[in-house]
């Protein structure tokens, strides 16, 4: 327990609604330990339980939009990380991940506003995150290969903002070429270049 | 009351300070369904988000859901 604070009452069960209470929680919500049972109550000490906050609301969630999803979370020293299952997980890794980015953006928001400390929450599939980052270093080989080859710069298609800088990272070592970002906003893209000879 | 509306009821509530204070409206078109989320003024920036990115992800999971059924669904978040 990372934050716990202590709560008071004459039985468990008040000193649990009261944590409830203070904590803005519903009691599948909370983790706790009881410290001490002395003669005047009890003493818990709880805290929200991120895995069963964002449990909560994924399921209610997916139930909810009739998304045949389930999902398994794992709480590490650094993230949340969380595993979807499921007939309908392909609704969320289409497109490139539209989906599943969302919602993994969505879980962010939900859980770290009620969260005393930021614990950033990860959500994958079956590997997803880890073939759409190959394919991503694929395409920045392939556009360097053009750029070299053509000797003239090659403009990548729009991308989300977490791609682009997987392309400029996964060229930053590339001794021939180099990356830029083109445009404002929603349409920047990024220019693969060869480097100037000096 | 459709999937998708209560889709974002849910998605509204856990974002809000006054869960009690969403509505959700459904207007069906031919093609398109319209749904308009109310939420009490202090929880607006909630829903929206800073560039509109809360906002943004809401809607892109409503299309992504609304495949699934083959409809069409727009967020519209009233003030």
């Amino acid at each position: 327990m990372k934050q716990a604070r202590e709560f008071r009452g004459e039985t468990l069960d008040a000193a649990l609604s009261e944590a409830c209470s203070a904590l803005n929680a519903r009691f599948g919500e909370l983790r706790y330990d009881v410290s001490t049972t002395d003669g005047e109550g009890v003493v818990v000490e709880a805290e929200l339980d991120p895995v069963a906050v964002l449990g909560l609301f994924l399921s209610e969630t997916f139930k909810a939009g009739g998304l045949e999803v389930a999902a398994r979370l794992v709480e590490t020293d650094e993230a949340l990380e969380g595993e979807l299952s499921g007939n309908d997980c392909g609704i969320l890794t289409a497109a490139g991940g539209k989906g599943l980015d969302s919602l993994q953006y969505l879980c962010n928001r939900v859980l770290n506003r009620r969260l005393e400390r930021h614990l950033p929450v990860h959500l994958d599939s079956d590997g997803f995150k880890d073939r759409r980052s190959h394919q991503l270093q694929n395409k920045a080989e392939d556009a360097a290969d053009e750029a070299l080859r053509t000797r003239s710069p090659v403009v990548m298609g729009l991308m989300t903002p977490a791609a682009r800088r997987e392309i400029h990272l996964a060229l930053a070592d590339d001794p021939g070429v180099e990356t830029e970002s083109d445009g404002e906003g929603f349409l920047k893209r990024v220019v693969v270049r060869p480097r100037r000879r000096r | 009351m459709s999937a998708m509306k209560e889709l974002l009821e849910e998605i509204a509530k856990a974002l809000v300070d006054n869960p009690e204070d969403v509505q959700v409206t459904e207007v069906e078109g031919e093609q398109t369904t319209v749904l308009e989320l109310r939420v009490r003024n202090e929880d607006l920036g909630k829903v929206i988000g800073r560039q509109g990115r809360t906002a943004r992800a809401i809607r892109t999971l409503l299309s992504a859901a609304g495949m699934k059924i083959h409809k069409r669904f727009v967020l519209e978040i009233l003030e």
